[in-house]
């Protein structure tokens, strides 16, 4: 009962779904309307157990006296700290706002920064020349970088032309391939889910 | 079948059904002419299909009827190779799935995955580190892990505090796990989910530890830098076939080369749509389609 419970529950919510999107009928009930409200409400009810979760992970931390105490103390004062300012002014608020634009957007930008480095010294490591495709990626590497810069078509406006061919045809056509399998893919889950053939995560 | 519109037209004495008909009556505008919605149709039909062919397939395996095989595929085939090589270095292994949300079919792939790892890790008794961005998900990945220890016969080796909750923001999820591969050191990072810009961070972080990397998704603009970075990559939809292959199950195994015929067929009604749409363009096989 522990597994079938739960599969005709999502079994009964994907014929909701379907119905609702390719049904007259349905599309007039607006059925999906109504679970993405459950939706929004298990994800509120996820964010709170994550929050407890978290507190009880950097509270036990603390409790052992790990030599990381200082950024489980850290992470508690900053992650209620701000919770209680947001309950305090909600997220309209002047420091609710000021704390967010001020630390986070900052931070978030930092990690984003480091891909630029990341990419680098990615790049270097994959593009060795050691068989066909590794010389044609490397090619292909090349002629998109050196046509999408200035100096690119100041050599010659072969390359800009031969990067934008790479990158609407040759590329488009990949991905697209890519795409068309991944979602049929996803489809054919989605129907082992539906029938209750696919039960990885109904382990009980 | 006009069934919004019978809705609306009914008699009925209660103020409260009636201002419901209104407002379905409304919501029928545009919808009253067919039963399903307007250019969704061929979809439904293309998809019902899809689903027989899935189907059929399945059938056979059940009733035990060959199959055709599933190619080998080196990422999965490396995942033993993995959790082997962390075993042997005495480091733990890392799981994660990226940003996928509990409604995503690459986070069904992942579990498919997730307990055949932790089965490993559990025979091998090799630690395995399993981060989390989304509370959902992780409550299913501890008992896919907690199961997956049960069967291998070692439950006391399962560890709660290994199965983390990290951040829901994609940049403190990706900085959270820097900081874990630096402490950890984890031997082998197997990565399939959902991946977006930290993708290269997690790859890129795992080489500088020196991990062993198998890498899948199905976004397709985070694959060239898995490709990259990563020591085995899954492309797109074999991250659905890690089901099949990794249990040998016939029944899973039917319903992926179910999903390959498909795939076949669509090819087809691709050249065959290319073909009559540059030399008839708009023509029947368009309108069929369309609807």
């Amino acid at each position: 009962m522990a597994r079938e419970i739960p599969a005709t529950i999502t079994a009964a919510a994907v014929l909701v779904v379907v119905f609702s999107r390719y049904f007259s009928l349905g599309a007039a009930l607006d059925l999906t309307r109504v679970t993405d409200r459950w939706l929004m409400l298990t994800y509120a009810a996820s964010v709170f157990v994550g929050v407890l979760n978290l507190t009880r992970l950097h509270l036990d931390r603390l409790r052992r006296g790990k030599d990381t105490w200082f950024y489980d103390l850290v992470l508690l004062i900053v992650m209620y700290g701000y919770m209680g300012l947001g309950f305090l002014e909600t997220s309209a608020g002047t420091s609710f706002r000021w704390v967010y634009n001020a630390v986070l957007v900052p931070l978030d930008s930092t990690m984003y920064s480091l891909l630029a480095f990341y990419i680098a010294s990615a790049s270097f490591r994959a593009f060795r020349v050691r068989s066909f495709e590794a010389a044609l990626m490397m090619v292909a590497a090349a002629v998109v970088m050196i046509g999408s810069v200035p100096l690119g078509d100041a050599l010659s406006p072969a390359f800009p032309a031969a990067r934008a061919w790479l990158m609407r045809v040759a590329q488009t056509a990949g991905f697209r391939g890519i795409q068309i399998g991944a979602g049929l893919g996803g489809l054919a889950t989605a129907f082992r889910i539906f029938l209750g053939i696919e039960r990885a995560h109904l382990r009980a | 079948m006009n069934l919004a519109g019978a809705f609306a037209r009914s008699k009925r004495p209660s103020g409260l059904i009636e201002r419901r008909c209104g407002w379905l009556s409304q919501r029928g505008e545009g919808l009253e002419r067919s039963v399903f919605v307007p250019g969704l149709a061929a979809q439904f039909v293309l998809v019902g299909l899809f689903g027989m062919i899935v189907w059929v397939m399945i059938r056979r395996a059940r009733g035990a009827k060959r199959l055709p095989r599933i190619r080998k595929i080196p990422g999965l085939e490396a995942v033993e190779e993995a959790v082997g090589r962390a075993t042997e270095m005495g480091r733990p292994v890392h799981m994660t799935y990226g940003l996928g949300d509990i409604d995503d079919a690459p986070t069904f792939a992942f579990w498919g995955i997730l307990g055949h790892v932790a089965k490993l890790c559990a025979r091998y008794e090799t630690r395995l580190i399993q981060t989390n961005n989304n509370y959902l998900v992780m409550a299913i990945n501890e008992e896919v892990i907690r199961q997956a220890y049960a069967e291998a016969g070692r439950p006391d080796r399962y560890q709660p505090e290994d199965v983390r909750f990290l951040s829901p923001w994609q940049f403190g999820y990706a900085s959270a796990v820097l900081g874990l591969f630096q402490r950890e050191r984890p031997a082998a990072n197997i990565m399939i989910g959902t991946f977006l810009a930290e993708s290269l961070i997690f790859a890129e972080a795992g080489h500088a530890v020196g991990a062993i990397q198998i890498a899948g998704t199905a976004n397709t603009t985070q694959l060239p830098f898995f490709m990259a970075a990563c020591d085995f990559c899954l492309l797109g939809e074999e991250i659905y076939a890690a089901s099949a292959y990794l249990s040998r199950d016939p029944v899973l195994t039917g319903s992926v080369i179910g999903q390959d015929l498909a795939k076949i067929f669509i090819f087809a009604l691709i050249i065959i749509g290319t073909v009559i749409e540059n030399l008839w363009p708009h023509n029947w096989f368009w309108d069929l389609l369309s609807r």
